[in-house]
């Protein structure tokens, strides 16, 4: 097995949010290849929080690899906040396009949350494609 | 008749208790991903003098089998979730959810997270089956 491409900082270590999206990212990458092009393609900074976890971190991208932080730090181009449950169903929901698929149930319950604003999305507009290449490497489908 | 948990006692019941679960049964009859153990922390205070766990078989929305077990054959399973006593007793009185509480690093799951994610509804009925066991629990006298 290779190393991990995504790794914690030493203060992200006991933030479970943090553990469980650096297992996830790097469990896609070993099991799907095809995911190290989208991986190697972001070179951004994403940070998430679960608001009613009260849990917050941010994943520094650069180009095939990926540093976790505690909390929210730095430029951030691209910030997502929901709920636990909701965060875990963005790694579930089917793409299209690297969205939310329009065409399934769970894609057009993901774009009603959006629009809502059960999900927010800052950076959105600007950074667009780092969305994308997120939602794709998040995604278990 | 109350079961103290964790005991071998408490396991039966609760593997009866989600066998009874109509909403497990459903949540969970893609499950074909193997065992998952539970492990409580040791806690000296209330006679844990080293940590405790039990399995699940659990497959396609039936648990099989159940059995008690150390931290190490704990560990060899496919899934193994870890807390503290305190956590596990919140967790089964519904004060804290399982997705939220291992985003906070509460509970600490060993796995494959791709395939846990897609299993959230089933993991929030096995917690719901908790309830249905008359339990007695250590700290309590």
């Amino acid at each position: 097995m290779s190393s991990p491409s995504v790794i914690l900082d030493e203060n992200a270590k006991e933030n479970g949010l943090a553990m469980m999206l650096a297992d996830l990212i790097n469990q896609n990458l070993e099991q799907n290849p095809a995911k190290h092009k989208v991986f190697r393609r972001i070179n951004s900074v994403v940070a998430i929080t679960a608001a009613d976890a009260e849990v917050s971190l941010t994943m520094y991208f650069n180009r095939g690899s990926c540093l976790i932080f505690d909390g929210k730090v730095g430029n951030i181009k691209l910030d997502i906040t929901t709920d636990s449950e909701t965060l875990l169903g963005l790694t579930t929901v089917p793409l299209r396009a690297g969205l939310p698929d329009p065409l399934s149930q769970a894609g057009r319950t993901m774009l009603k949350d959006i629009a809502s604003g059960k999900i927010k999305i800052r950076g959105l507009v600007g950074h667009p494609l780092t969305l994308v290449l997120f939602s794709n490497l998040l995604s278990v489908n | 008749m109350a079961h103290d948990f964790p005991s071998d006692a408490w396991a039966q019941a609760y593997r009866e208790a989600l066998n009874t679960s109509a909403a497990y049964k459903e949540a969970g009859k893609t499950w074909t991903h193997g065992c998952i153990a539970f492990v409580i922390s040791a806690d000296a205070a209330i006679g844990l003098d080293k940590e405790q766990g039990f399995v699940l078989d659990l497959h396609e929305g039936v648990c099989r089998k159940t059995w008690m077990v150390d931290l190490e054959e704990a560990q060899k399973q496919p899934f193994c979730i870890t807390a503290s006593y305190a956590q596990w007793k919140q967790v089964m009185h519904k004060k804290l959810d399982p997705i939220k509480g291992m985003m906070q690093g509460k509970l600490k799951l060993k796995g494959n997270l791709t395939v846990i994610v897609r299993f959230v509804k089933a993991a929030q009925e096995l917690v719901s089956a908790t309830a249905q066991v008359d339990t007695r629990f250590l700290d309590e006298g």
